[in-house]
Order: structure tokens, then C-alpha cells, then sequence
């Protein structure tokens, strides 16, 4: 399968990982894990989780890879009170909302998310394999009900890994 | 016994509506205070808590001297039956501050409809392409080609789409657009584009391509959008489909 034909439409009237959308596109994915720890949050951090400053936090960063190519780095930030012992867990044997559902009994509601342009560091080409000089930057928190987030996430991929598309409909009054 | 509002809550969702609908773009200027007040009849306390309000919800923002304009725009009403899942669409928002903006038509005239046109506009014999450029503190940041169809749209030639919105003018005809089918990627612009963005040929830009359907169903527009990315971003929410207990 060429490059070009390995990515993710986001359909944003579906509420679907992007495991998901892969798994039903019929493309394998597998996870390298570049780094786990538990930290502590900084103001952005606390900012956007709305926990205090200096909370542990559990961070995690992983590389996609679609179909045997890298496509995209993808950093996690979680309360650690939310989910103890998961330090323990293999987070690339399967994808980390699968295990949040299973070990936890986890499923999230919502998410909010920004898309950007950014350029790309010399590590991030190295990981994703690429000369690009700009890649994709995803940025969002998803919730478990209506208010408190859960988790803060950022992706970094390749440009042409993600494609959006919506519909909307008005009243027309 | 009826609720309201209180006012500068209805007057912040109404200004919000106009953004959802497209009557304020991005970089748009609002009403004066004093218009507005005027315009709706209530006291100009009371707009400026209205736009105070939007202002700290990130909707617009105010420049001391020049006036209040619009910086990010509502996600689209989400709606709910029990057979379908939540529409939500992309809101486009500018990164950075000073938001003295403006429009320029750069190109503007009647072509037949062919190749793709003729699946885009099926019956539809000519069409009005234009081209716009948008400028956000003197600097060009997106060019958008837009379609639409020449036979219902037969005075588009008359009316100033550098100061008028698009949508007031389908709106004027009755046929603003009433469904919206958005994509969104990013891709390298054409080279003419990317000339009018002072962009180096090795730069991707966010492409943005919208379809606008009327109340028949009818495809009434149809953009292409190239945003740079230093004063583009876009955000959306995702959200799983609540069960409706019955």
C-alpha cells in the first residue's frame, strides 16, 4: 500500500479512536513506546486538567506506526490518581483507551480539540522518518462527562495522515 | 410563566448566531456600541457587557480606537435524534493579535461550467468564479476561490463581495446555505496562491473546501480555502451520541 493511502478521515459526526477509524480501514497499527513516567503537573498542565499545580500526573509518549511506517508521536497527560498502576501496564500492546476501559472501566464522552501547523523538531523527523518541514499538530482534552477533563493529549504527524470532514445542518428559520 | 434571558445574554446569542450563519466572518467587524444599542433599543451598558462577555469566551476582541472584531467563530449547533449521532463542525480560529482585517476581491467573472463543476452544479450551465484575498493586520493569510451557480445568481456581477458577506447575498435570494459539508487537510497551495500568500513553494497551508447546500438540498456554494498556518488554527468537538431513555 502506498503512503498517500495510509490515514485517518476524522469524521467528526462519529465519535471514534483513531485505532478505531484504522481498524475498520483495514490497516494494521502497532505502538512503539518512547517514554512512561509519572510527573508532576506544570501550570499548563494543572491549567488544562484543572488539578492543582505539582499533582501527578501520568505521562506517556508513543510512536504510531500504520502499515510498517511511522506516522505519528503522540503525547498523554493523565491524573495519576485516576489511574494507579498503570505504569504497570503494556501500553503498546494495545491502544491506551482500551486499557483505561478494561482496567478501569473508563469511556470517554467528549473531546475538544485544536488542529495546527507546526514545524517539525530534528527529533520528531528522525522518529516520523521524514524531511517535512512542518507536520501536523493536534492538540485536545477529552471528558468522561460534562465537565472536569480527563486527559490532555498532542499528536504530531505526518501532514497528509489526517483528513477532517463535517456536517452540519441549521434550522433555517 | 416564560423565562428570558436577560439581555446582553440575548444579544450575545444573537451576535453568535450571525457567526454560526456566517453573516460575521473572521476578522469582521461588529456594530459600534452605540449602533448596536440604538438598533436594538437597549442601553449601552448593556452591549458592552454583551460584548465584554464574548470577549472573555474568545468570540471576539477589542481594539482601544478601532472597534471590536471578530477572532473565532461558535461550533455549529450540535444536533441530537435518536437515530443520529452529534454534527459538529470546524470553527477556524486566528492565532495572533491585532486584528485590523480586510477583504479584497482579486478575481471575479462567468465560466462554464466544466470537468468538475458539472458534478459539483449537475444542470447548471455557467458559473461565477471569485477569488478572494484576506488580510489580517496589512498581511495576506488566506485566499478562498469560491463558486457559485450563474443562473439563480444572476446579479452576483452587482454586488460588492469585498464588503458584503457571500452569505448575505444567497441569504438576499433566498437560498443561504442551510447544510454545510466541510473538509479539512493540509496540502501545498496552487503556485499562483501561494504567490498571493508571499508563501516559498516548500510551505503547506490548511486547505479547507465547503460545500453549501440550500433548503432544496441544492448545492448553492462551493469554496476552496487556503489558510497559512501561522494565523490559522482549527478546533472541533467530538462527542458520543447521549442515549435517550424513554
Amino acid at each position: 500500500m502506498k503512503s498517500d493511502d495510509i490515514y485517518v478521515l476524522r469524521d467528526l459526526g462519529k465519535f471514534q479512536s483513531v485505532t478505531e477509524v484504522l481498524h475498520d480501514r483495514g490497516l494494521t497499527c502497532r505502538y512503539r513506546i518512547l517514554d512512561s513516567q509519572i510527573l508532576v503537573a506544570n501550570r499548563y498542565i494543572s491549567r488544562t486538567l484543572k488539578v492543582p499545580l505539582a499533582s501527578k500526573i501520568f505521562y506517556y509518549q508513543k510512536l504510531r506506526i500504520v502499515e510498517g511506517i511511522p506516522k505519528s508521536i503522540e503525547k498523554d497527560y493523565i491524573l495519576y490518581d485516576k489511574v494507579k498502576g498503570i505504569e504497570q501496564e503494556d501500553l503498546s500492546a494495545k491502544s491506551f483507551y482500551a486499557i483505561l476501559k478494561e482496567r478501569f472501566g473508563y469511556t470517554t464522552q467528549r473531546s475538544q480539540e485544536e488542529i495546527l501547523i507546526v514545524n517539525a523538531s530534528p527529533e520528531e523527523q528522525k522518529l516520523l522518518n521524514c524531511q517535512d518541514k512542518e507536520l501536523l499538530m493536534i492538540k485536545g482534552t477529552t471528558y468522561l462527562g460534562d465537565t472536569d477533563p480527563f486527559e490532555y493529549f498532542e499528536i504530531v504527524s505526518i501532514s497528509d495522515f489526517y483528513r477532517f470532514r463535517s456536517v452540519t445542518e441549521h434550522d433555517g428559520v | 410563566m416564560m423565562e428570558y434571558d436577560a439581555l446582553y445574554v440575548q444579544l450575545m446569542n444573537s451576535i453568535k448566531e450571525k457567526m454560526l450563519r456566517g453573516e460575521y466572518q473572521i476578522g469582521d467587524k461588529l456594530d459600534s456600541e452605540r449602533v448596536m444599542a440604538q438598533q436594538y433599543g437597549i442601553n449601552r451598558l448593556t452591549v458592552r457587557k454583551a460584548l465584554k462577555m464574548l470577549e472573555e469566551q474568545g468570540f471576539v476582541k477589542a481594539q482601544r480606537g478601532s472597534g471590536t472584531y471578530v477572532v473565532r467563530l461558535p461550533q455549529g449547533p450540535t444536533q441530537l435524534d435518536q437515530s443520529s449521532q452529534s454534527a459538529v463542525s470546524l470553527s477556524m480560529l486566528i492565532r495572533q493579535s491585532g486584528y485590523r482585517s480586510f477583504r479584497r476581491v482579486i478575481s471575479f467573472h462567468k465560466l462554464p461550467a466544466e470537468g468538475t463543476l458539472t458534478r459539483k452544479f449537475p444542470g447548471c450551465r455557467q458559473v461565477f468564479e471569485m477569488v478572494r484575498l484576506s488580510f489580517v493586520n496589512e498581511e495576506p493569510y488566506a485566499v478562498q476561490k469560491t463558486y457559485i451557480p450563474a443562473e439563480p445568481f444572476w446579479d452576483a456581477e452587482r454586488y460588492d463581495f469585498a464588503e458584503g458577506s457571500l452569505y448575505e447575498y444567497l441569504d438576499l435570494h433566498g437560498r443561504s446555505p442551510q447544510k454545510i459539508e466541510s473538509y479539512l487537510k493540509i496540502a501545498f497551495p496552487p503556485r499562483e496562491y501561494a504567490r498571493l500568500l508571499k508563501l516559498s513553494s516548500d510551505r503547506k497551508v490548511f486547505l479547507f473546501e465547503y460545500l453549501g447546500y440550500d433548503r432544496q438540498q441544492t448545492l448553492v456554494e462551493y469554496t476552496l480555502s487556503y489558510y497559512l498556518p501561522e494565523y490559522t488554527s482549527f478546533r472541533y468537538q467530538v462527542e458520543k451520541p447521549r442515549q435517550v431513555h424513554m
